[in-house]
């Protein structure tokens, strides 16, 4: 079954089209990832599945129900996570928590079984403003306010941007456990690391999906031979091989450079004579496996 | 119903967490009450008078003891002329000058009626018009004195009928402004308050972001307006009583009508403001966006209420305007419960201009708040 279905939805800002033709499914239980740069129109989507949004065109269901005739319904099964930190500053965590429970007309004791292991987490600082929290810790009790009345559906906004790389691990592993207690988990992110961690992703750019596989299937589709150069000067290396005739694209990750030829008889030995005649030296030239960011970024160059 | 309870709660949990507006709330009405109520005061006192006698008569000297005595104005005497009065006028030394010409005496005697110079400064108009009626008061006051009636006999007059008109002040029978002027603060400082709370309030929710949180969660528009108005009607019943206790004790106010019914027409009044200040915040992006608006409101409200001018004196068009002012109802209904005593049935008309409002007001409300863009 479907906890969300998408269908050719459309929705305009003036002459930006946000979301341009969108059509998704995503199964019960399952952690989907919404992968994609800032100005996407992943805000704009998870806006109009939790009802806050209306599109032009288009529908779209959560647990069957539709976004605009049942909407009433669908906030009531759904908890959502937005962007930014919008829980009451001037409100301890606990208040905050409580609140989010009685407007919901449950108890944090119901809710209790699904949010223990975050809440345990920041439990000690329960009576403390929740404006004073750091930012890890906001996103957790933002998460916990979105579960405590046991949603079905769990619909997070970036839950990792501007979050340290130790507590956004810490947070993905919360939303793994989250999985095993059967809730569906829609989660958009920026990050193309992150993409692994999901059952499925779908690649959003400019209002459009470019891709809907799981990790490895998004890996798998990759065809081409990639090749890691690390040079002692990135920059010469970059520069030469962007003039190179046999040159398919080339860019920086991190300390090294990832290229691809422009048809797979590149290989090791071409490009290294090729540094040679060019008077580059370069530490080591080597084909790798590529990772899901390599396919990312070759998709969005739009070549494919 | 719990859902609106809960949000009820914590409102005001927020609105408490914040010191600075509980001070606020206790110290506006306590503060405002005890400086407005002395400062804002029609009563003009000391007005500086220069006198130019020129006749140096008995009758000269008791026209002017006759104002000396009233108790309105503070004598200054001007030796010579007129010019050097004019000149007393440019550097705001008097307010009115006096003058009596040559032979007041002699032509009132020969019953020639002689007329006595008087010029006000009217840069303050209000001031002005206040000092000639003092003027006028006095002079009739003057004209039933021993020392003119003595004069008079002795002059050759022809006996001139007159009318005596007897005023009596009913109400107010010491014309006491205090008590006139309380009622009329203490719904400006409730407007103020109602206004400003209000209107910041739902635009926060909007800056920092709560308001998709709130309008993701399973509640109504009606239990989202309720769970909105009734803590700042709480904040606002909470004001009024402090400043009715504070006017008792500091003011000895009286409440001449029934407090139930003051209560009543609070909680109608408080209605129409807080939910006029809901339908700024709808409206604005900004909390500072919802301040001008709100202070624009609030001027209206207040300087079109005949809180310090009386409606009847505002051009036409202003009164109809006025007429659109939730406030002049209250403050009409507020001194008619307070100083007359009035009855339900004496302030029905305020009662259901109010209602109206309310009604017409929390309709813009439901149509204009929307949950989903």
């Amino acid at each position: 079954m479907n906890s969300i279905k998408i269908n050719n939805v459309c929705k305009s800002f003036g002459e930006v089209k946000a979301l341009d033709n969108i059509s998704l499914e995503i199964h019960d239980g399952e952690l989907f990832g919404l992968i994609g740069p800032d100005g996407a129109g992943k805000t704009t989507l998870f806006k109009s599945l939790v009802t806050l949004l209306r599109c032009d065109s288009g529908n779209s269901t959560v647990c069957e129900l539709d976004t605009v005739t049942n909407r009433k319904e669908i906030r009531q099964i759904v908890g959502y996570m937005p962007g930014t930190f919008s829980l009451y500053s001037d409100l301890t965590v606990y208040e905050n928590l409580k609140f989010f429970a009685d407007i919901f007309g449950t108890t944090i004791e119901k809710g209790y079984d699904l949010i223990k292991d975050i809440w345990v987490q920041i439990e000690p600082f329960k009576n403390r403003l929740s404006g004073k929290l750091s930012g890890g810790m906001k996103q957790k009790l933002a998460l916990c306010c979105a579960l405590v009345h046991q949603p079905e559906v769990l619909f997070l906004d970036e839950p990792t941007t501007g979050v340290d790389p130790v507590s956004r691990k810490e947070f993905w592993q919360m939303l793994r456990k989250l999985k095993e207690k059967k809730i569906t988990i829609f989660v958009s992110t920026p990050y193309m690391d992150e993409a692994v961690l999901c059952d499925r992703v779908a690649l959003i750019q400019d209002g459009r999906i470019l891709s809907i596989d799981t990790p490895e299937g998004v890996i798998d589709s990759f065809s081409r031979d990639l090749y890691e150069i690390k040079p002692h000067r990135i920059y010469d290396v970059l520069k030469a091989l962007y003039k190179w005739d046999k040159s398919y694209s080339s860019n920086a990750f991190g300390n090294s450079v990832h290229f691809i030829g422009k048809d797979d008889n590149v290989s090791v030995e071409q490009i290294l004579s090729f540094f040679k005649d060019s008077g580059i030296s370069v530490e080591y030239v080597k084909r790798i496996k590529p990772s899901i960011e390599d396919c990312f970024i070759e998709f969005m160059s739009g070549k494919k | 119903m719990n859902i609106t309870l809960e949000l009820i709660r914590k409102e005001l949990l927020q609105i408490f967490r914040n010191p600075l507006i509980v001070k606020v709330i206790v110290m506006a009405p306590v503060l405002q009450l005890i400086v407005l109520v002395f400062a804002a005061n029609f009563e003009i006192k000391n007005l500086n008078i220069g006198f130019i006698d020129r006749d140096n008569t008995s009758i000269s000297s008791s026209v002017k003891n006759s104002f000396v005595s009233s108790g309105y104005f503070k004598l200054k005497n001007i030796k010579k002329d007129y010019s050097e009065g004019l000149k007393e006028f440019d550097r705001e030394d008097v307010d009115i000058i006096v003058e009596i010409p040559d032979n007041f005496e002699k032509d009132f005697k020969n019953g020639l009626h002689p007329n006595m110079f008087i010029a006000v400064n009217a840069i303050n108009s209000m001031k002005a018009g206040v000092a000639s009626s003092y003027i006028s008061k006095t002079m009739a006051t003057y004209y039933k004195s021993e020392s003119f009636l003595s004069a008079s006999k002795n002059a050759n007059l022809q006996s001139i009928p007159t009318i005596d008109v007897e005023y009596s002040d009913w109400y107010n029978p010491h014309l006491d402004y205090k008590s006139y002027m309380l009622a009329g603060v203490l719904c400006a400082i409730v407007t103020i308050m109602g206004i400003l709370l209000t209107s910041l309030n739902v635009v926060r929710e909007k800056e920092i972001g709560t308001i998709e949180q709130l309008n993701v969660i399973p509640i109504t528009k009606s239990q989202f307006i309720i769970g909105k108005i009734v803590p700042f009607a709480l904040v606002g019943l909470a004001q009024f009583t402090l400043g009715i206790i504070v006017a008792i004790i500091i003011f000895n106010m009286k409440i001449e009508g029934s407090i139930v019914l003051l209560y009543v027409m609070l909680l109608v009044y408080l209605l129409v403001v807080l939910s006029v200040g809901f339908l700024i915040s709808i409206f604005s992006e900004t909390q500072s966006q919802a301040m001008f608006v709100s202070l624009f409101c609030m001027f209206i409200f207040i300087l079109m209420s005949g809180l310090f001018t009386p409606v009847e004196s505002m051009p036409d068009w202003a009164q109809y305007i006025v007429k659109l002012n939730p406030l002049s109802y209250m403050i009409e209904a507020m001194r008619m419960i307070i100083l007359k005593g009035s009855t339900f049935l004496n302030v029905i008309k305020d009662f259901s201009v109010l209602i109206g409002m309310g009604v017409l007001v929390n309709s813009m409300i439901f149509v204009f708040y929307k949950k989903v863009n």
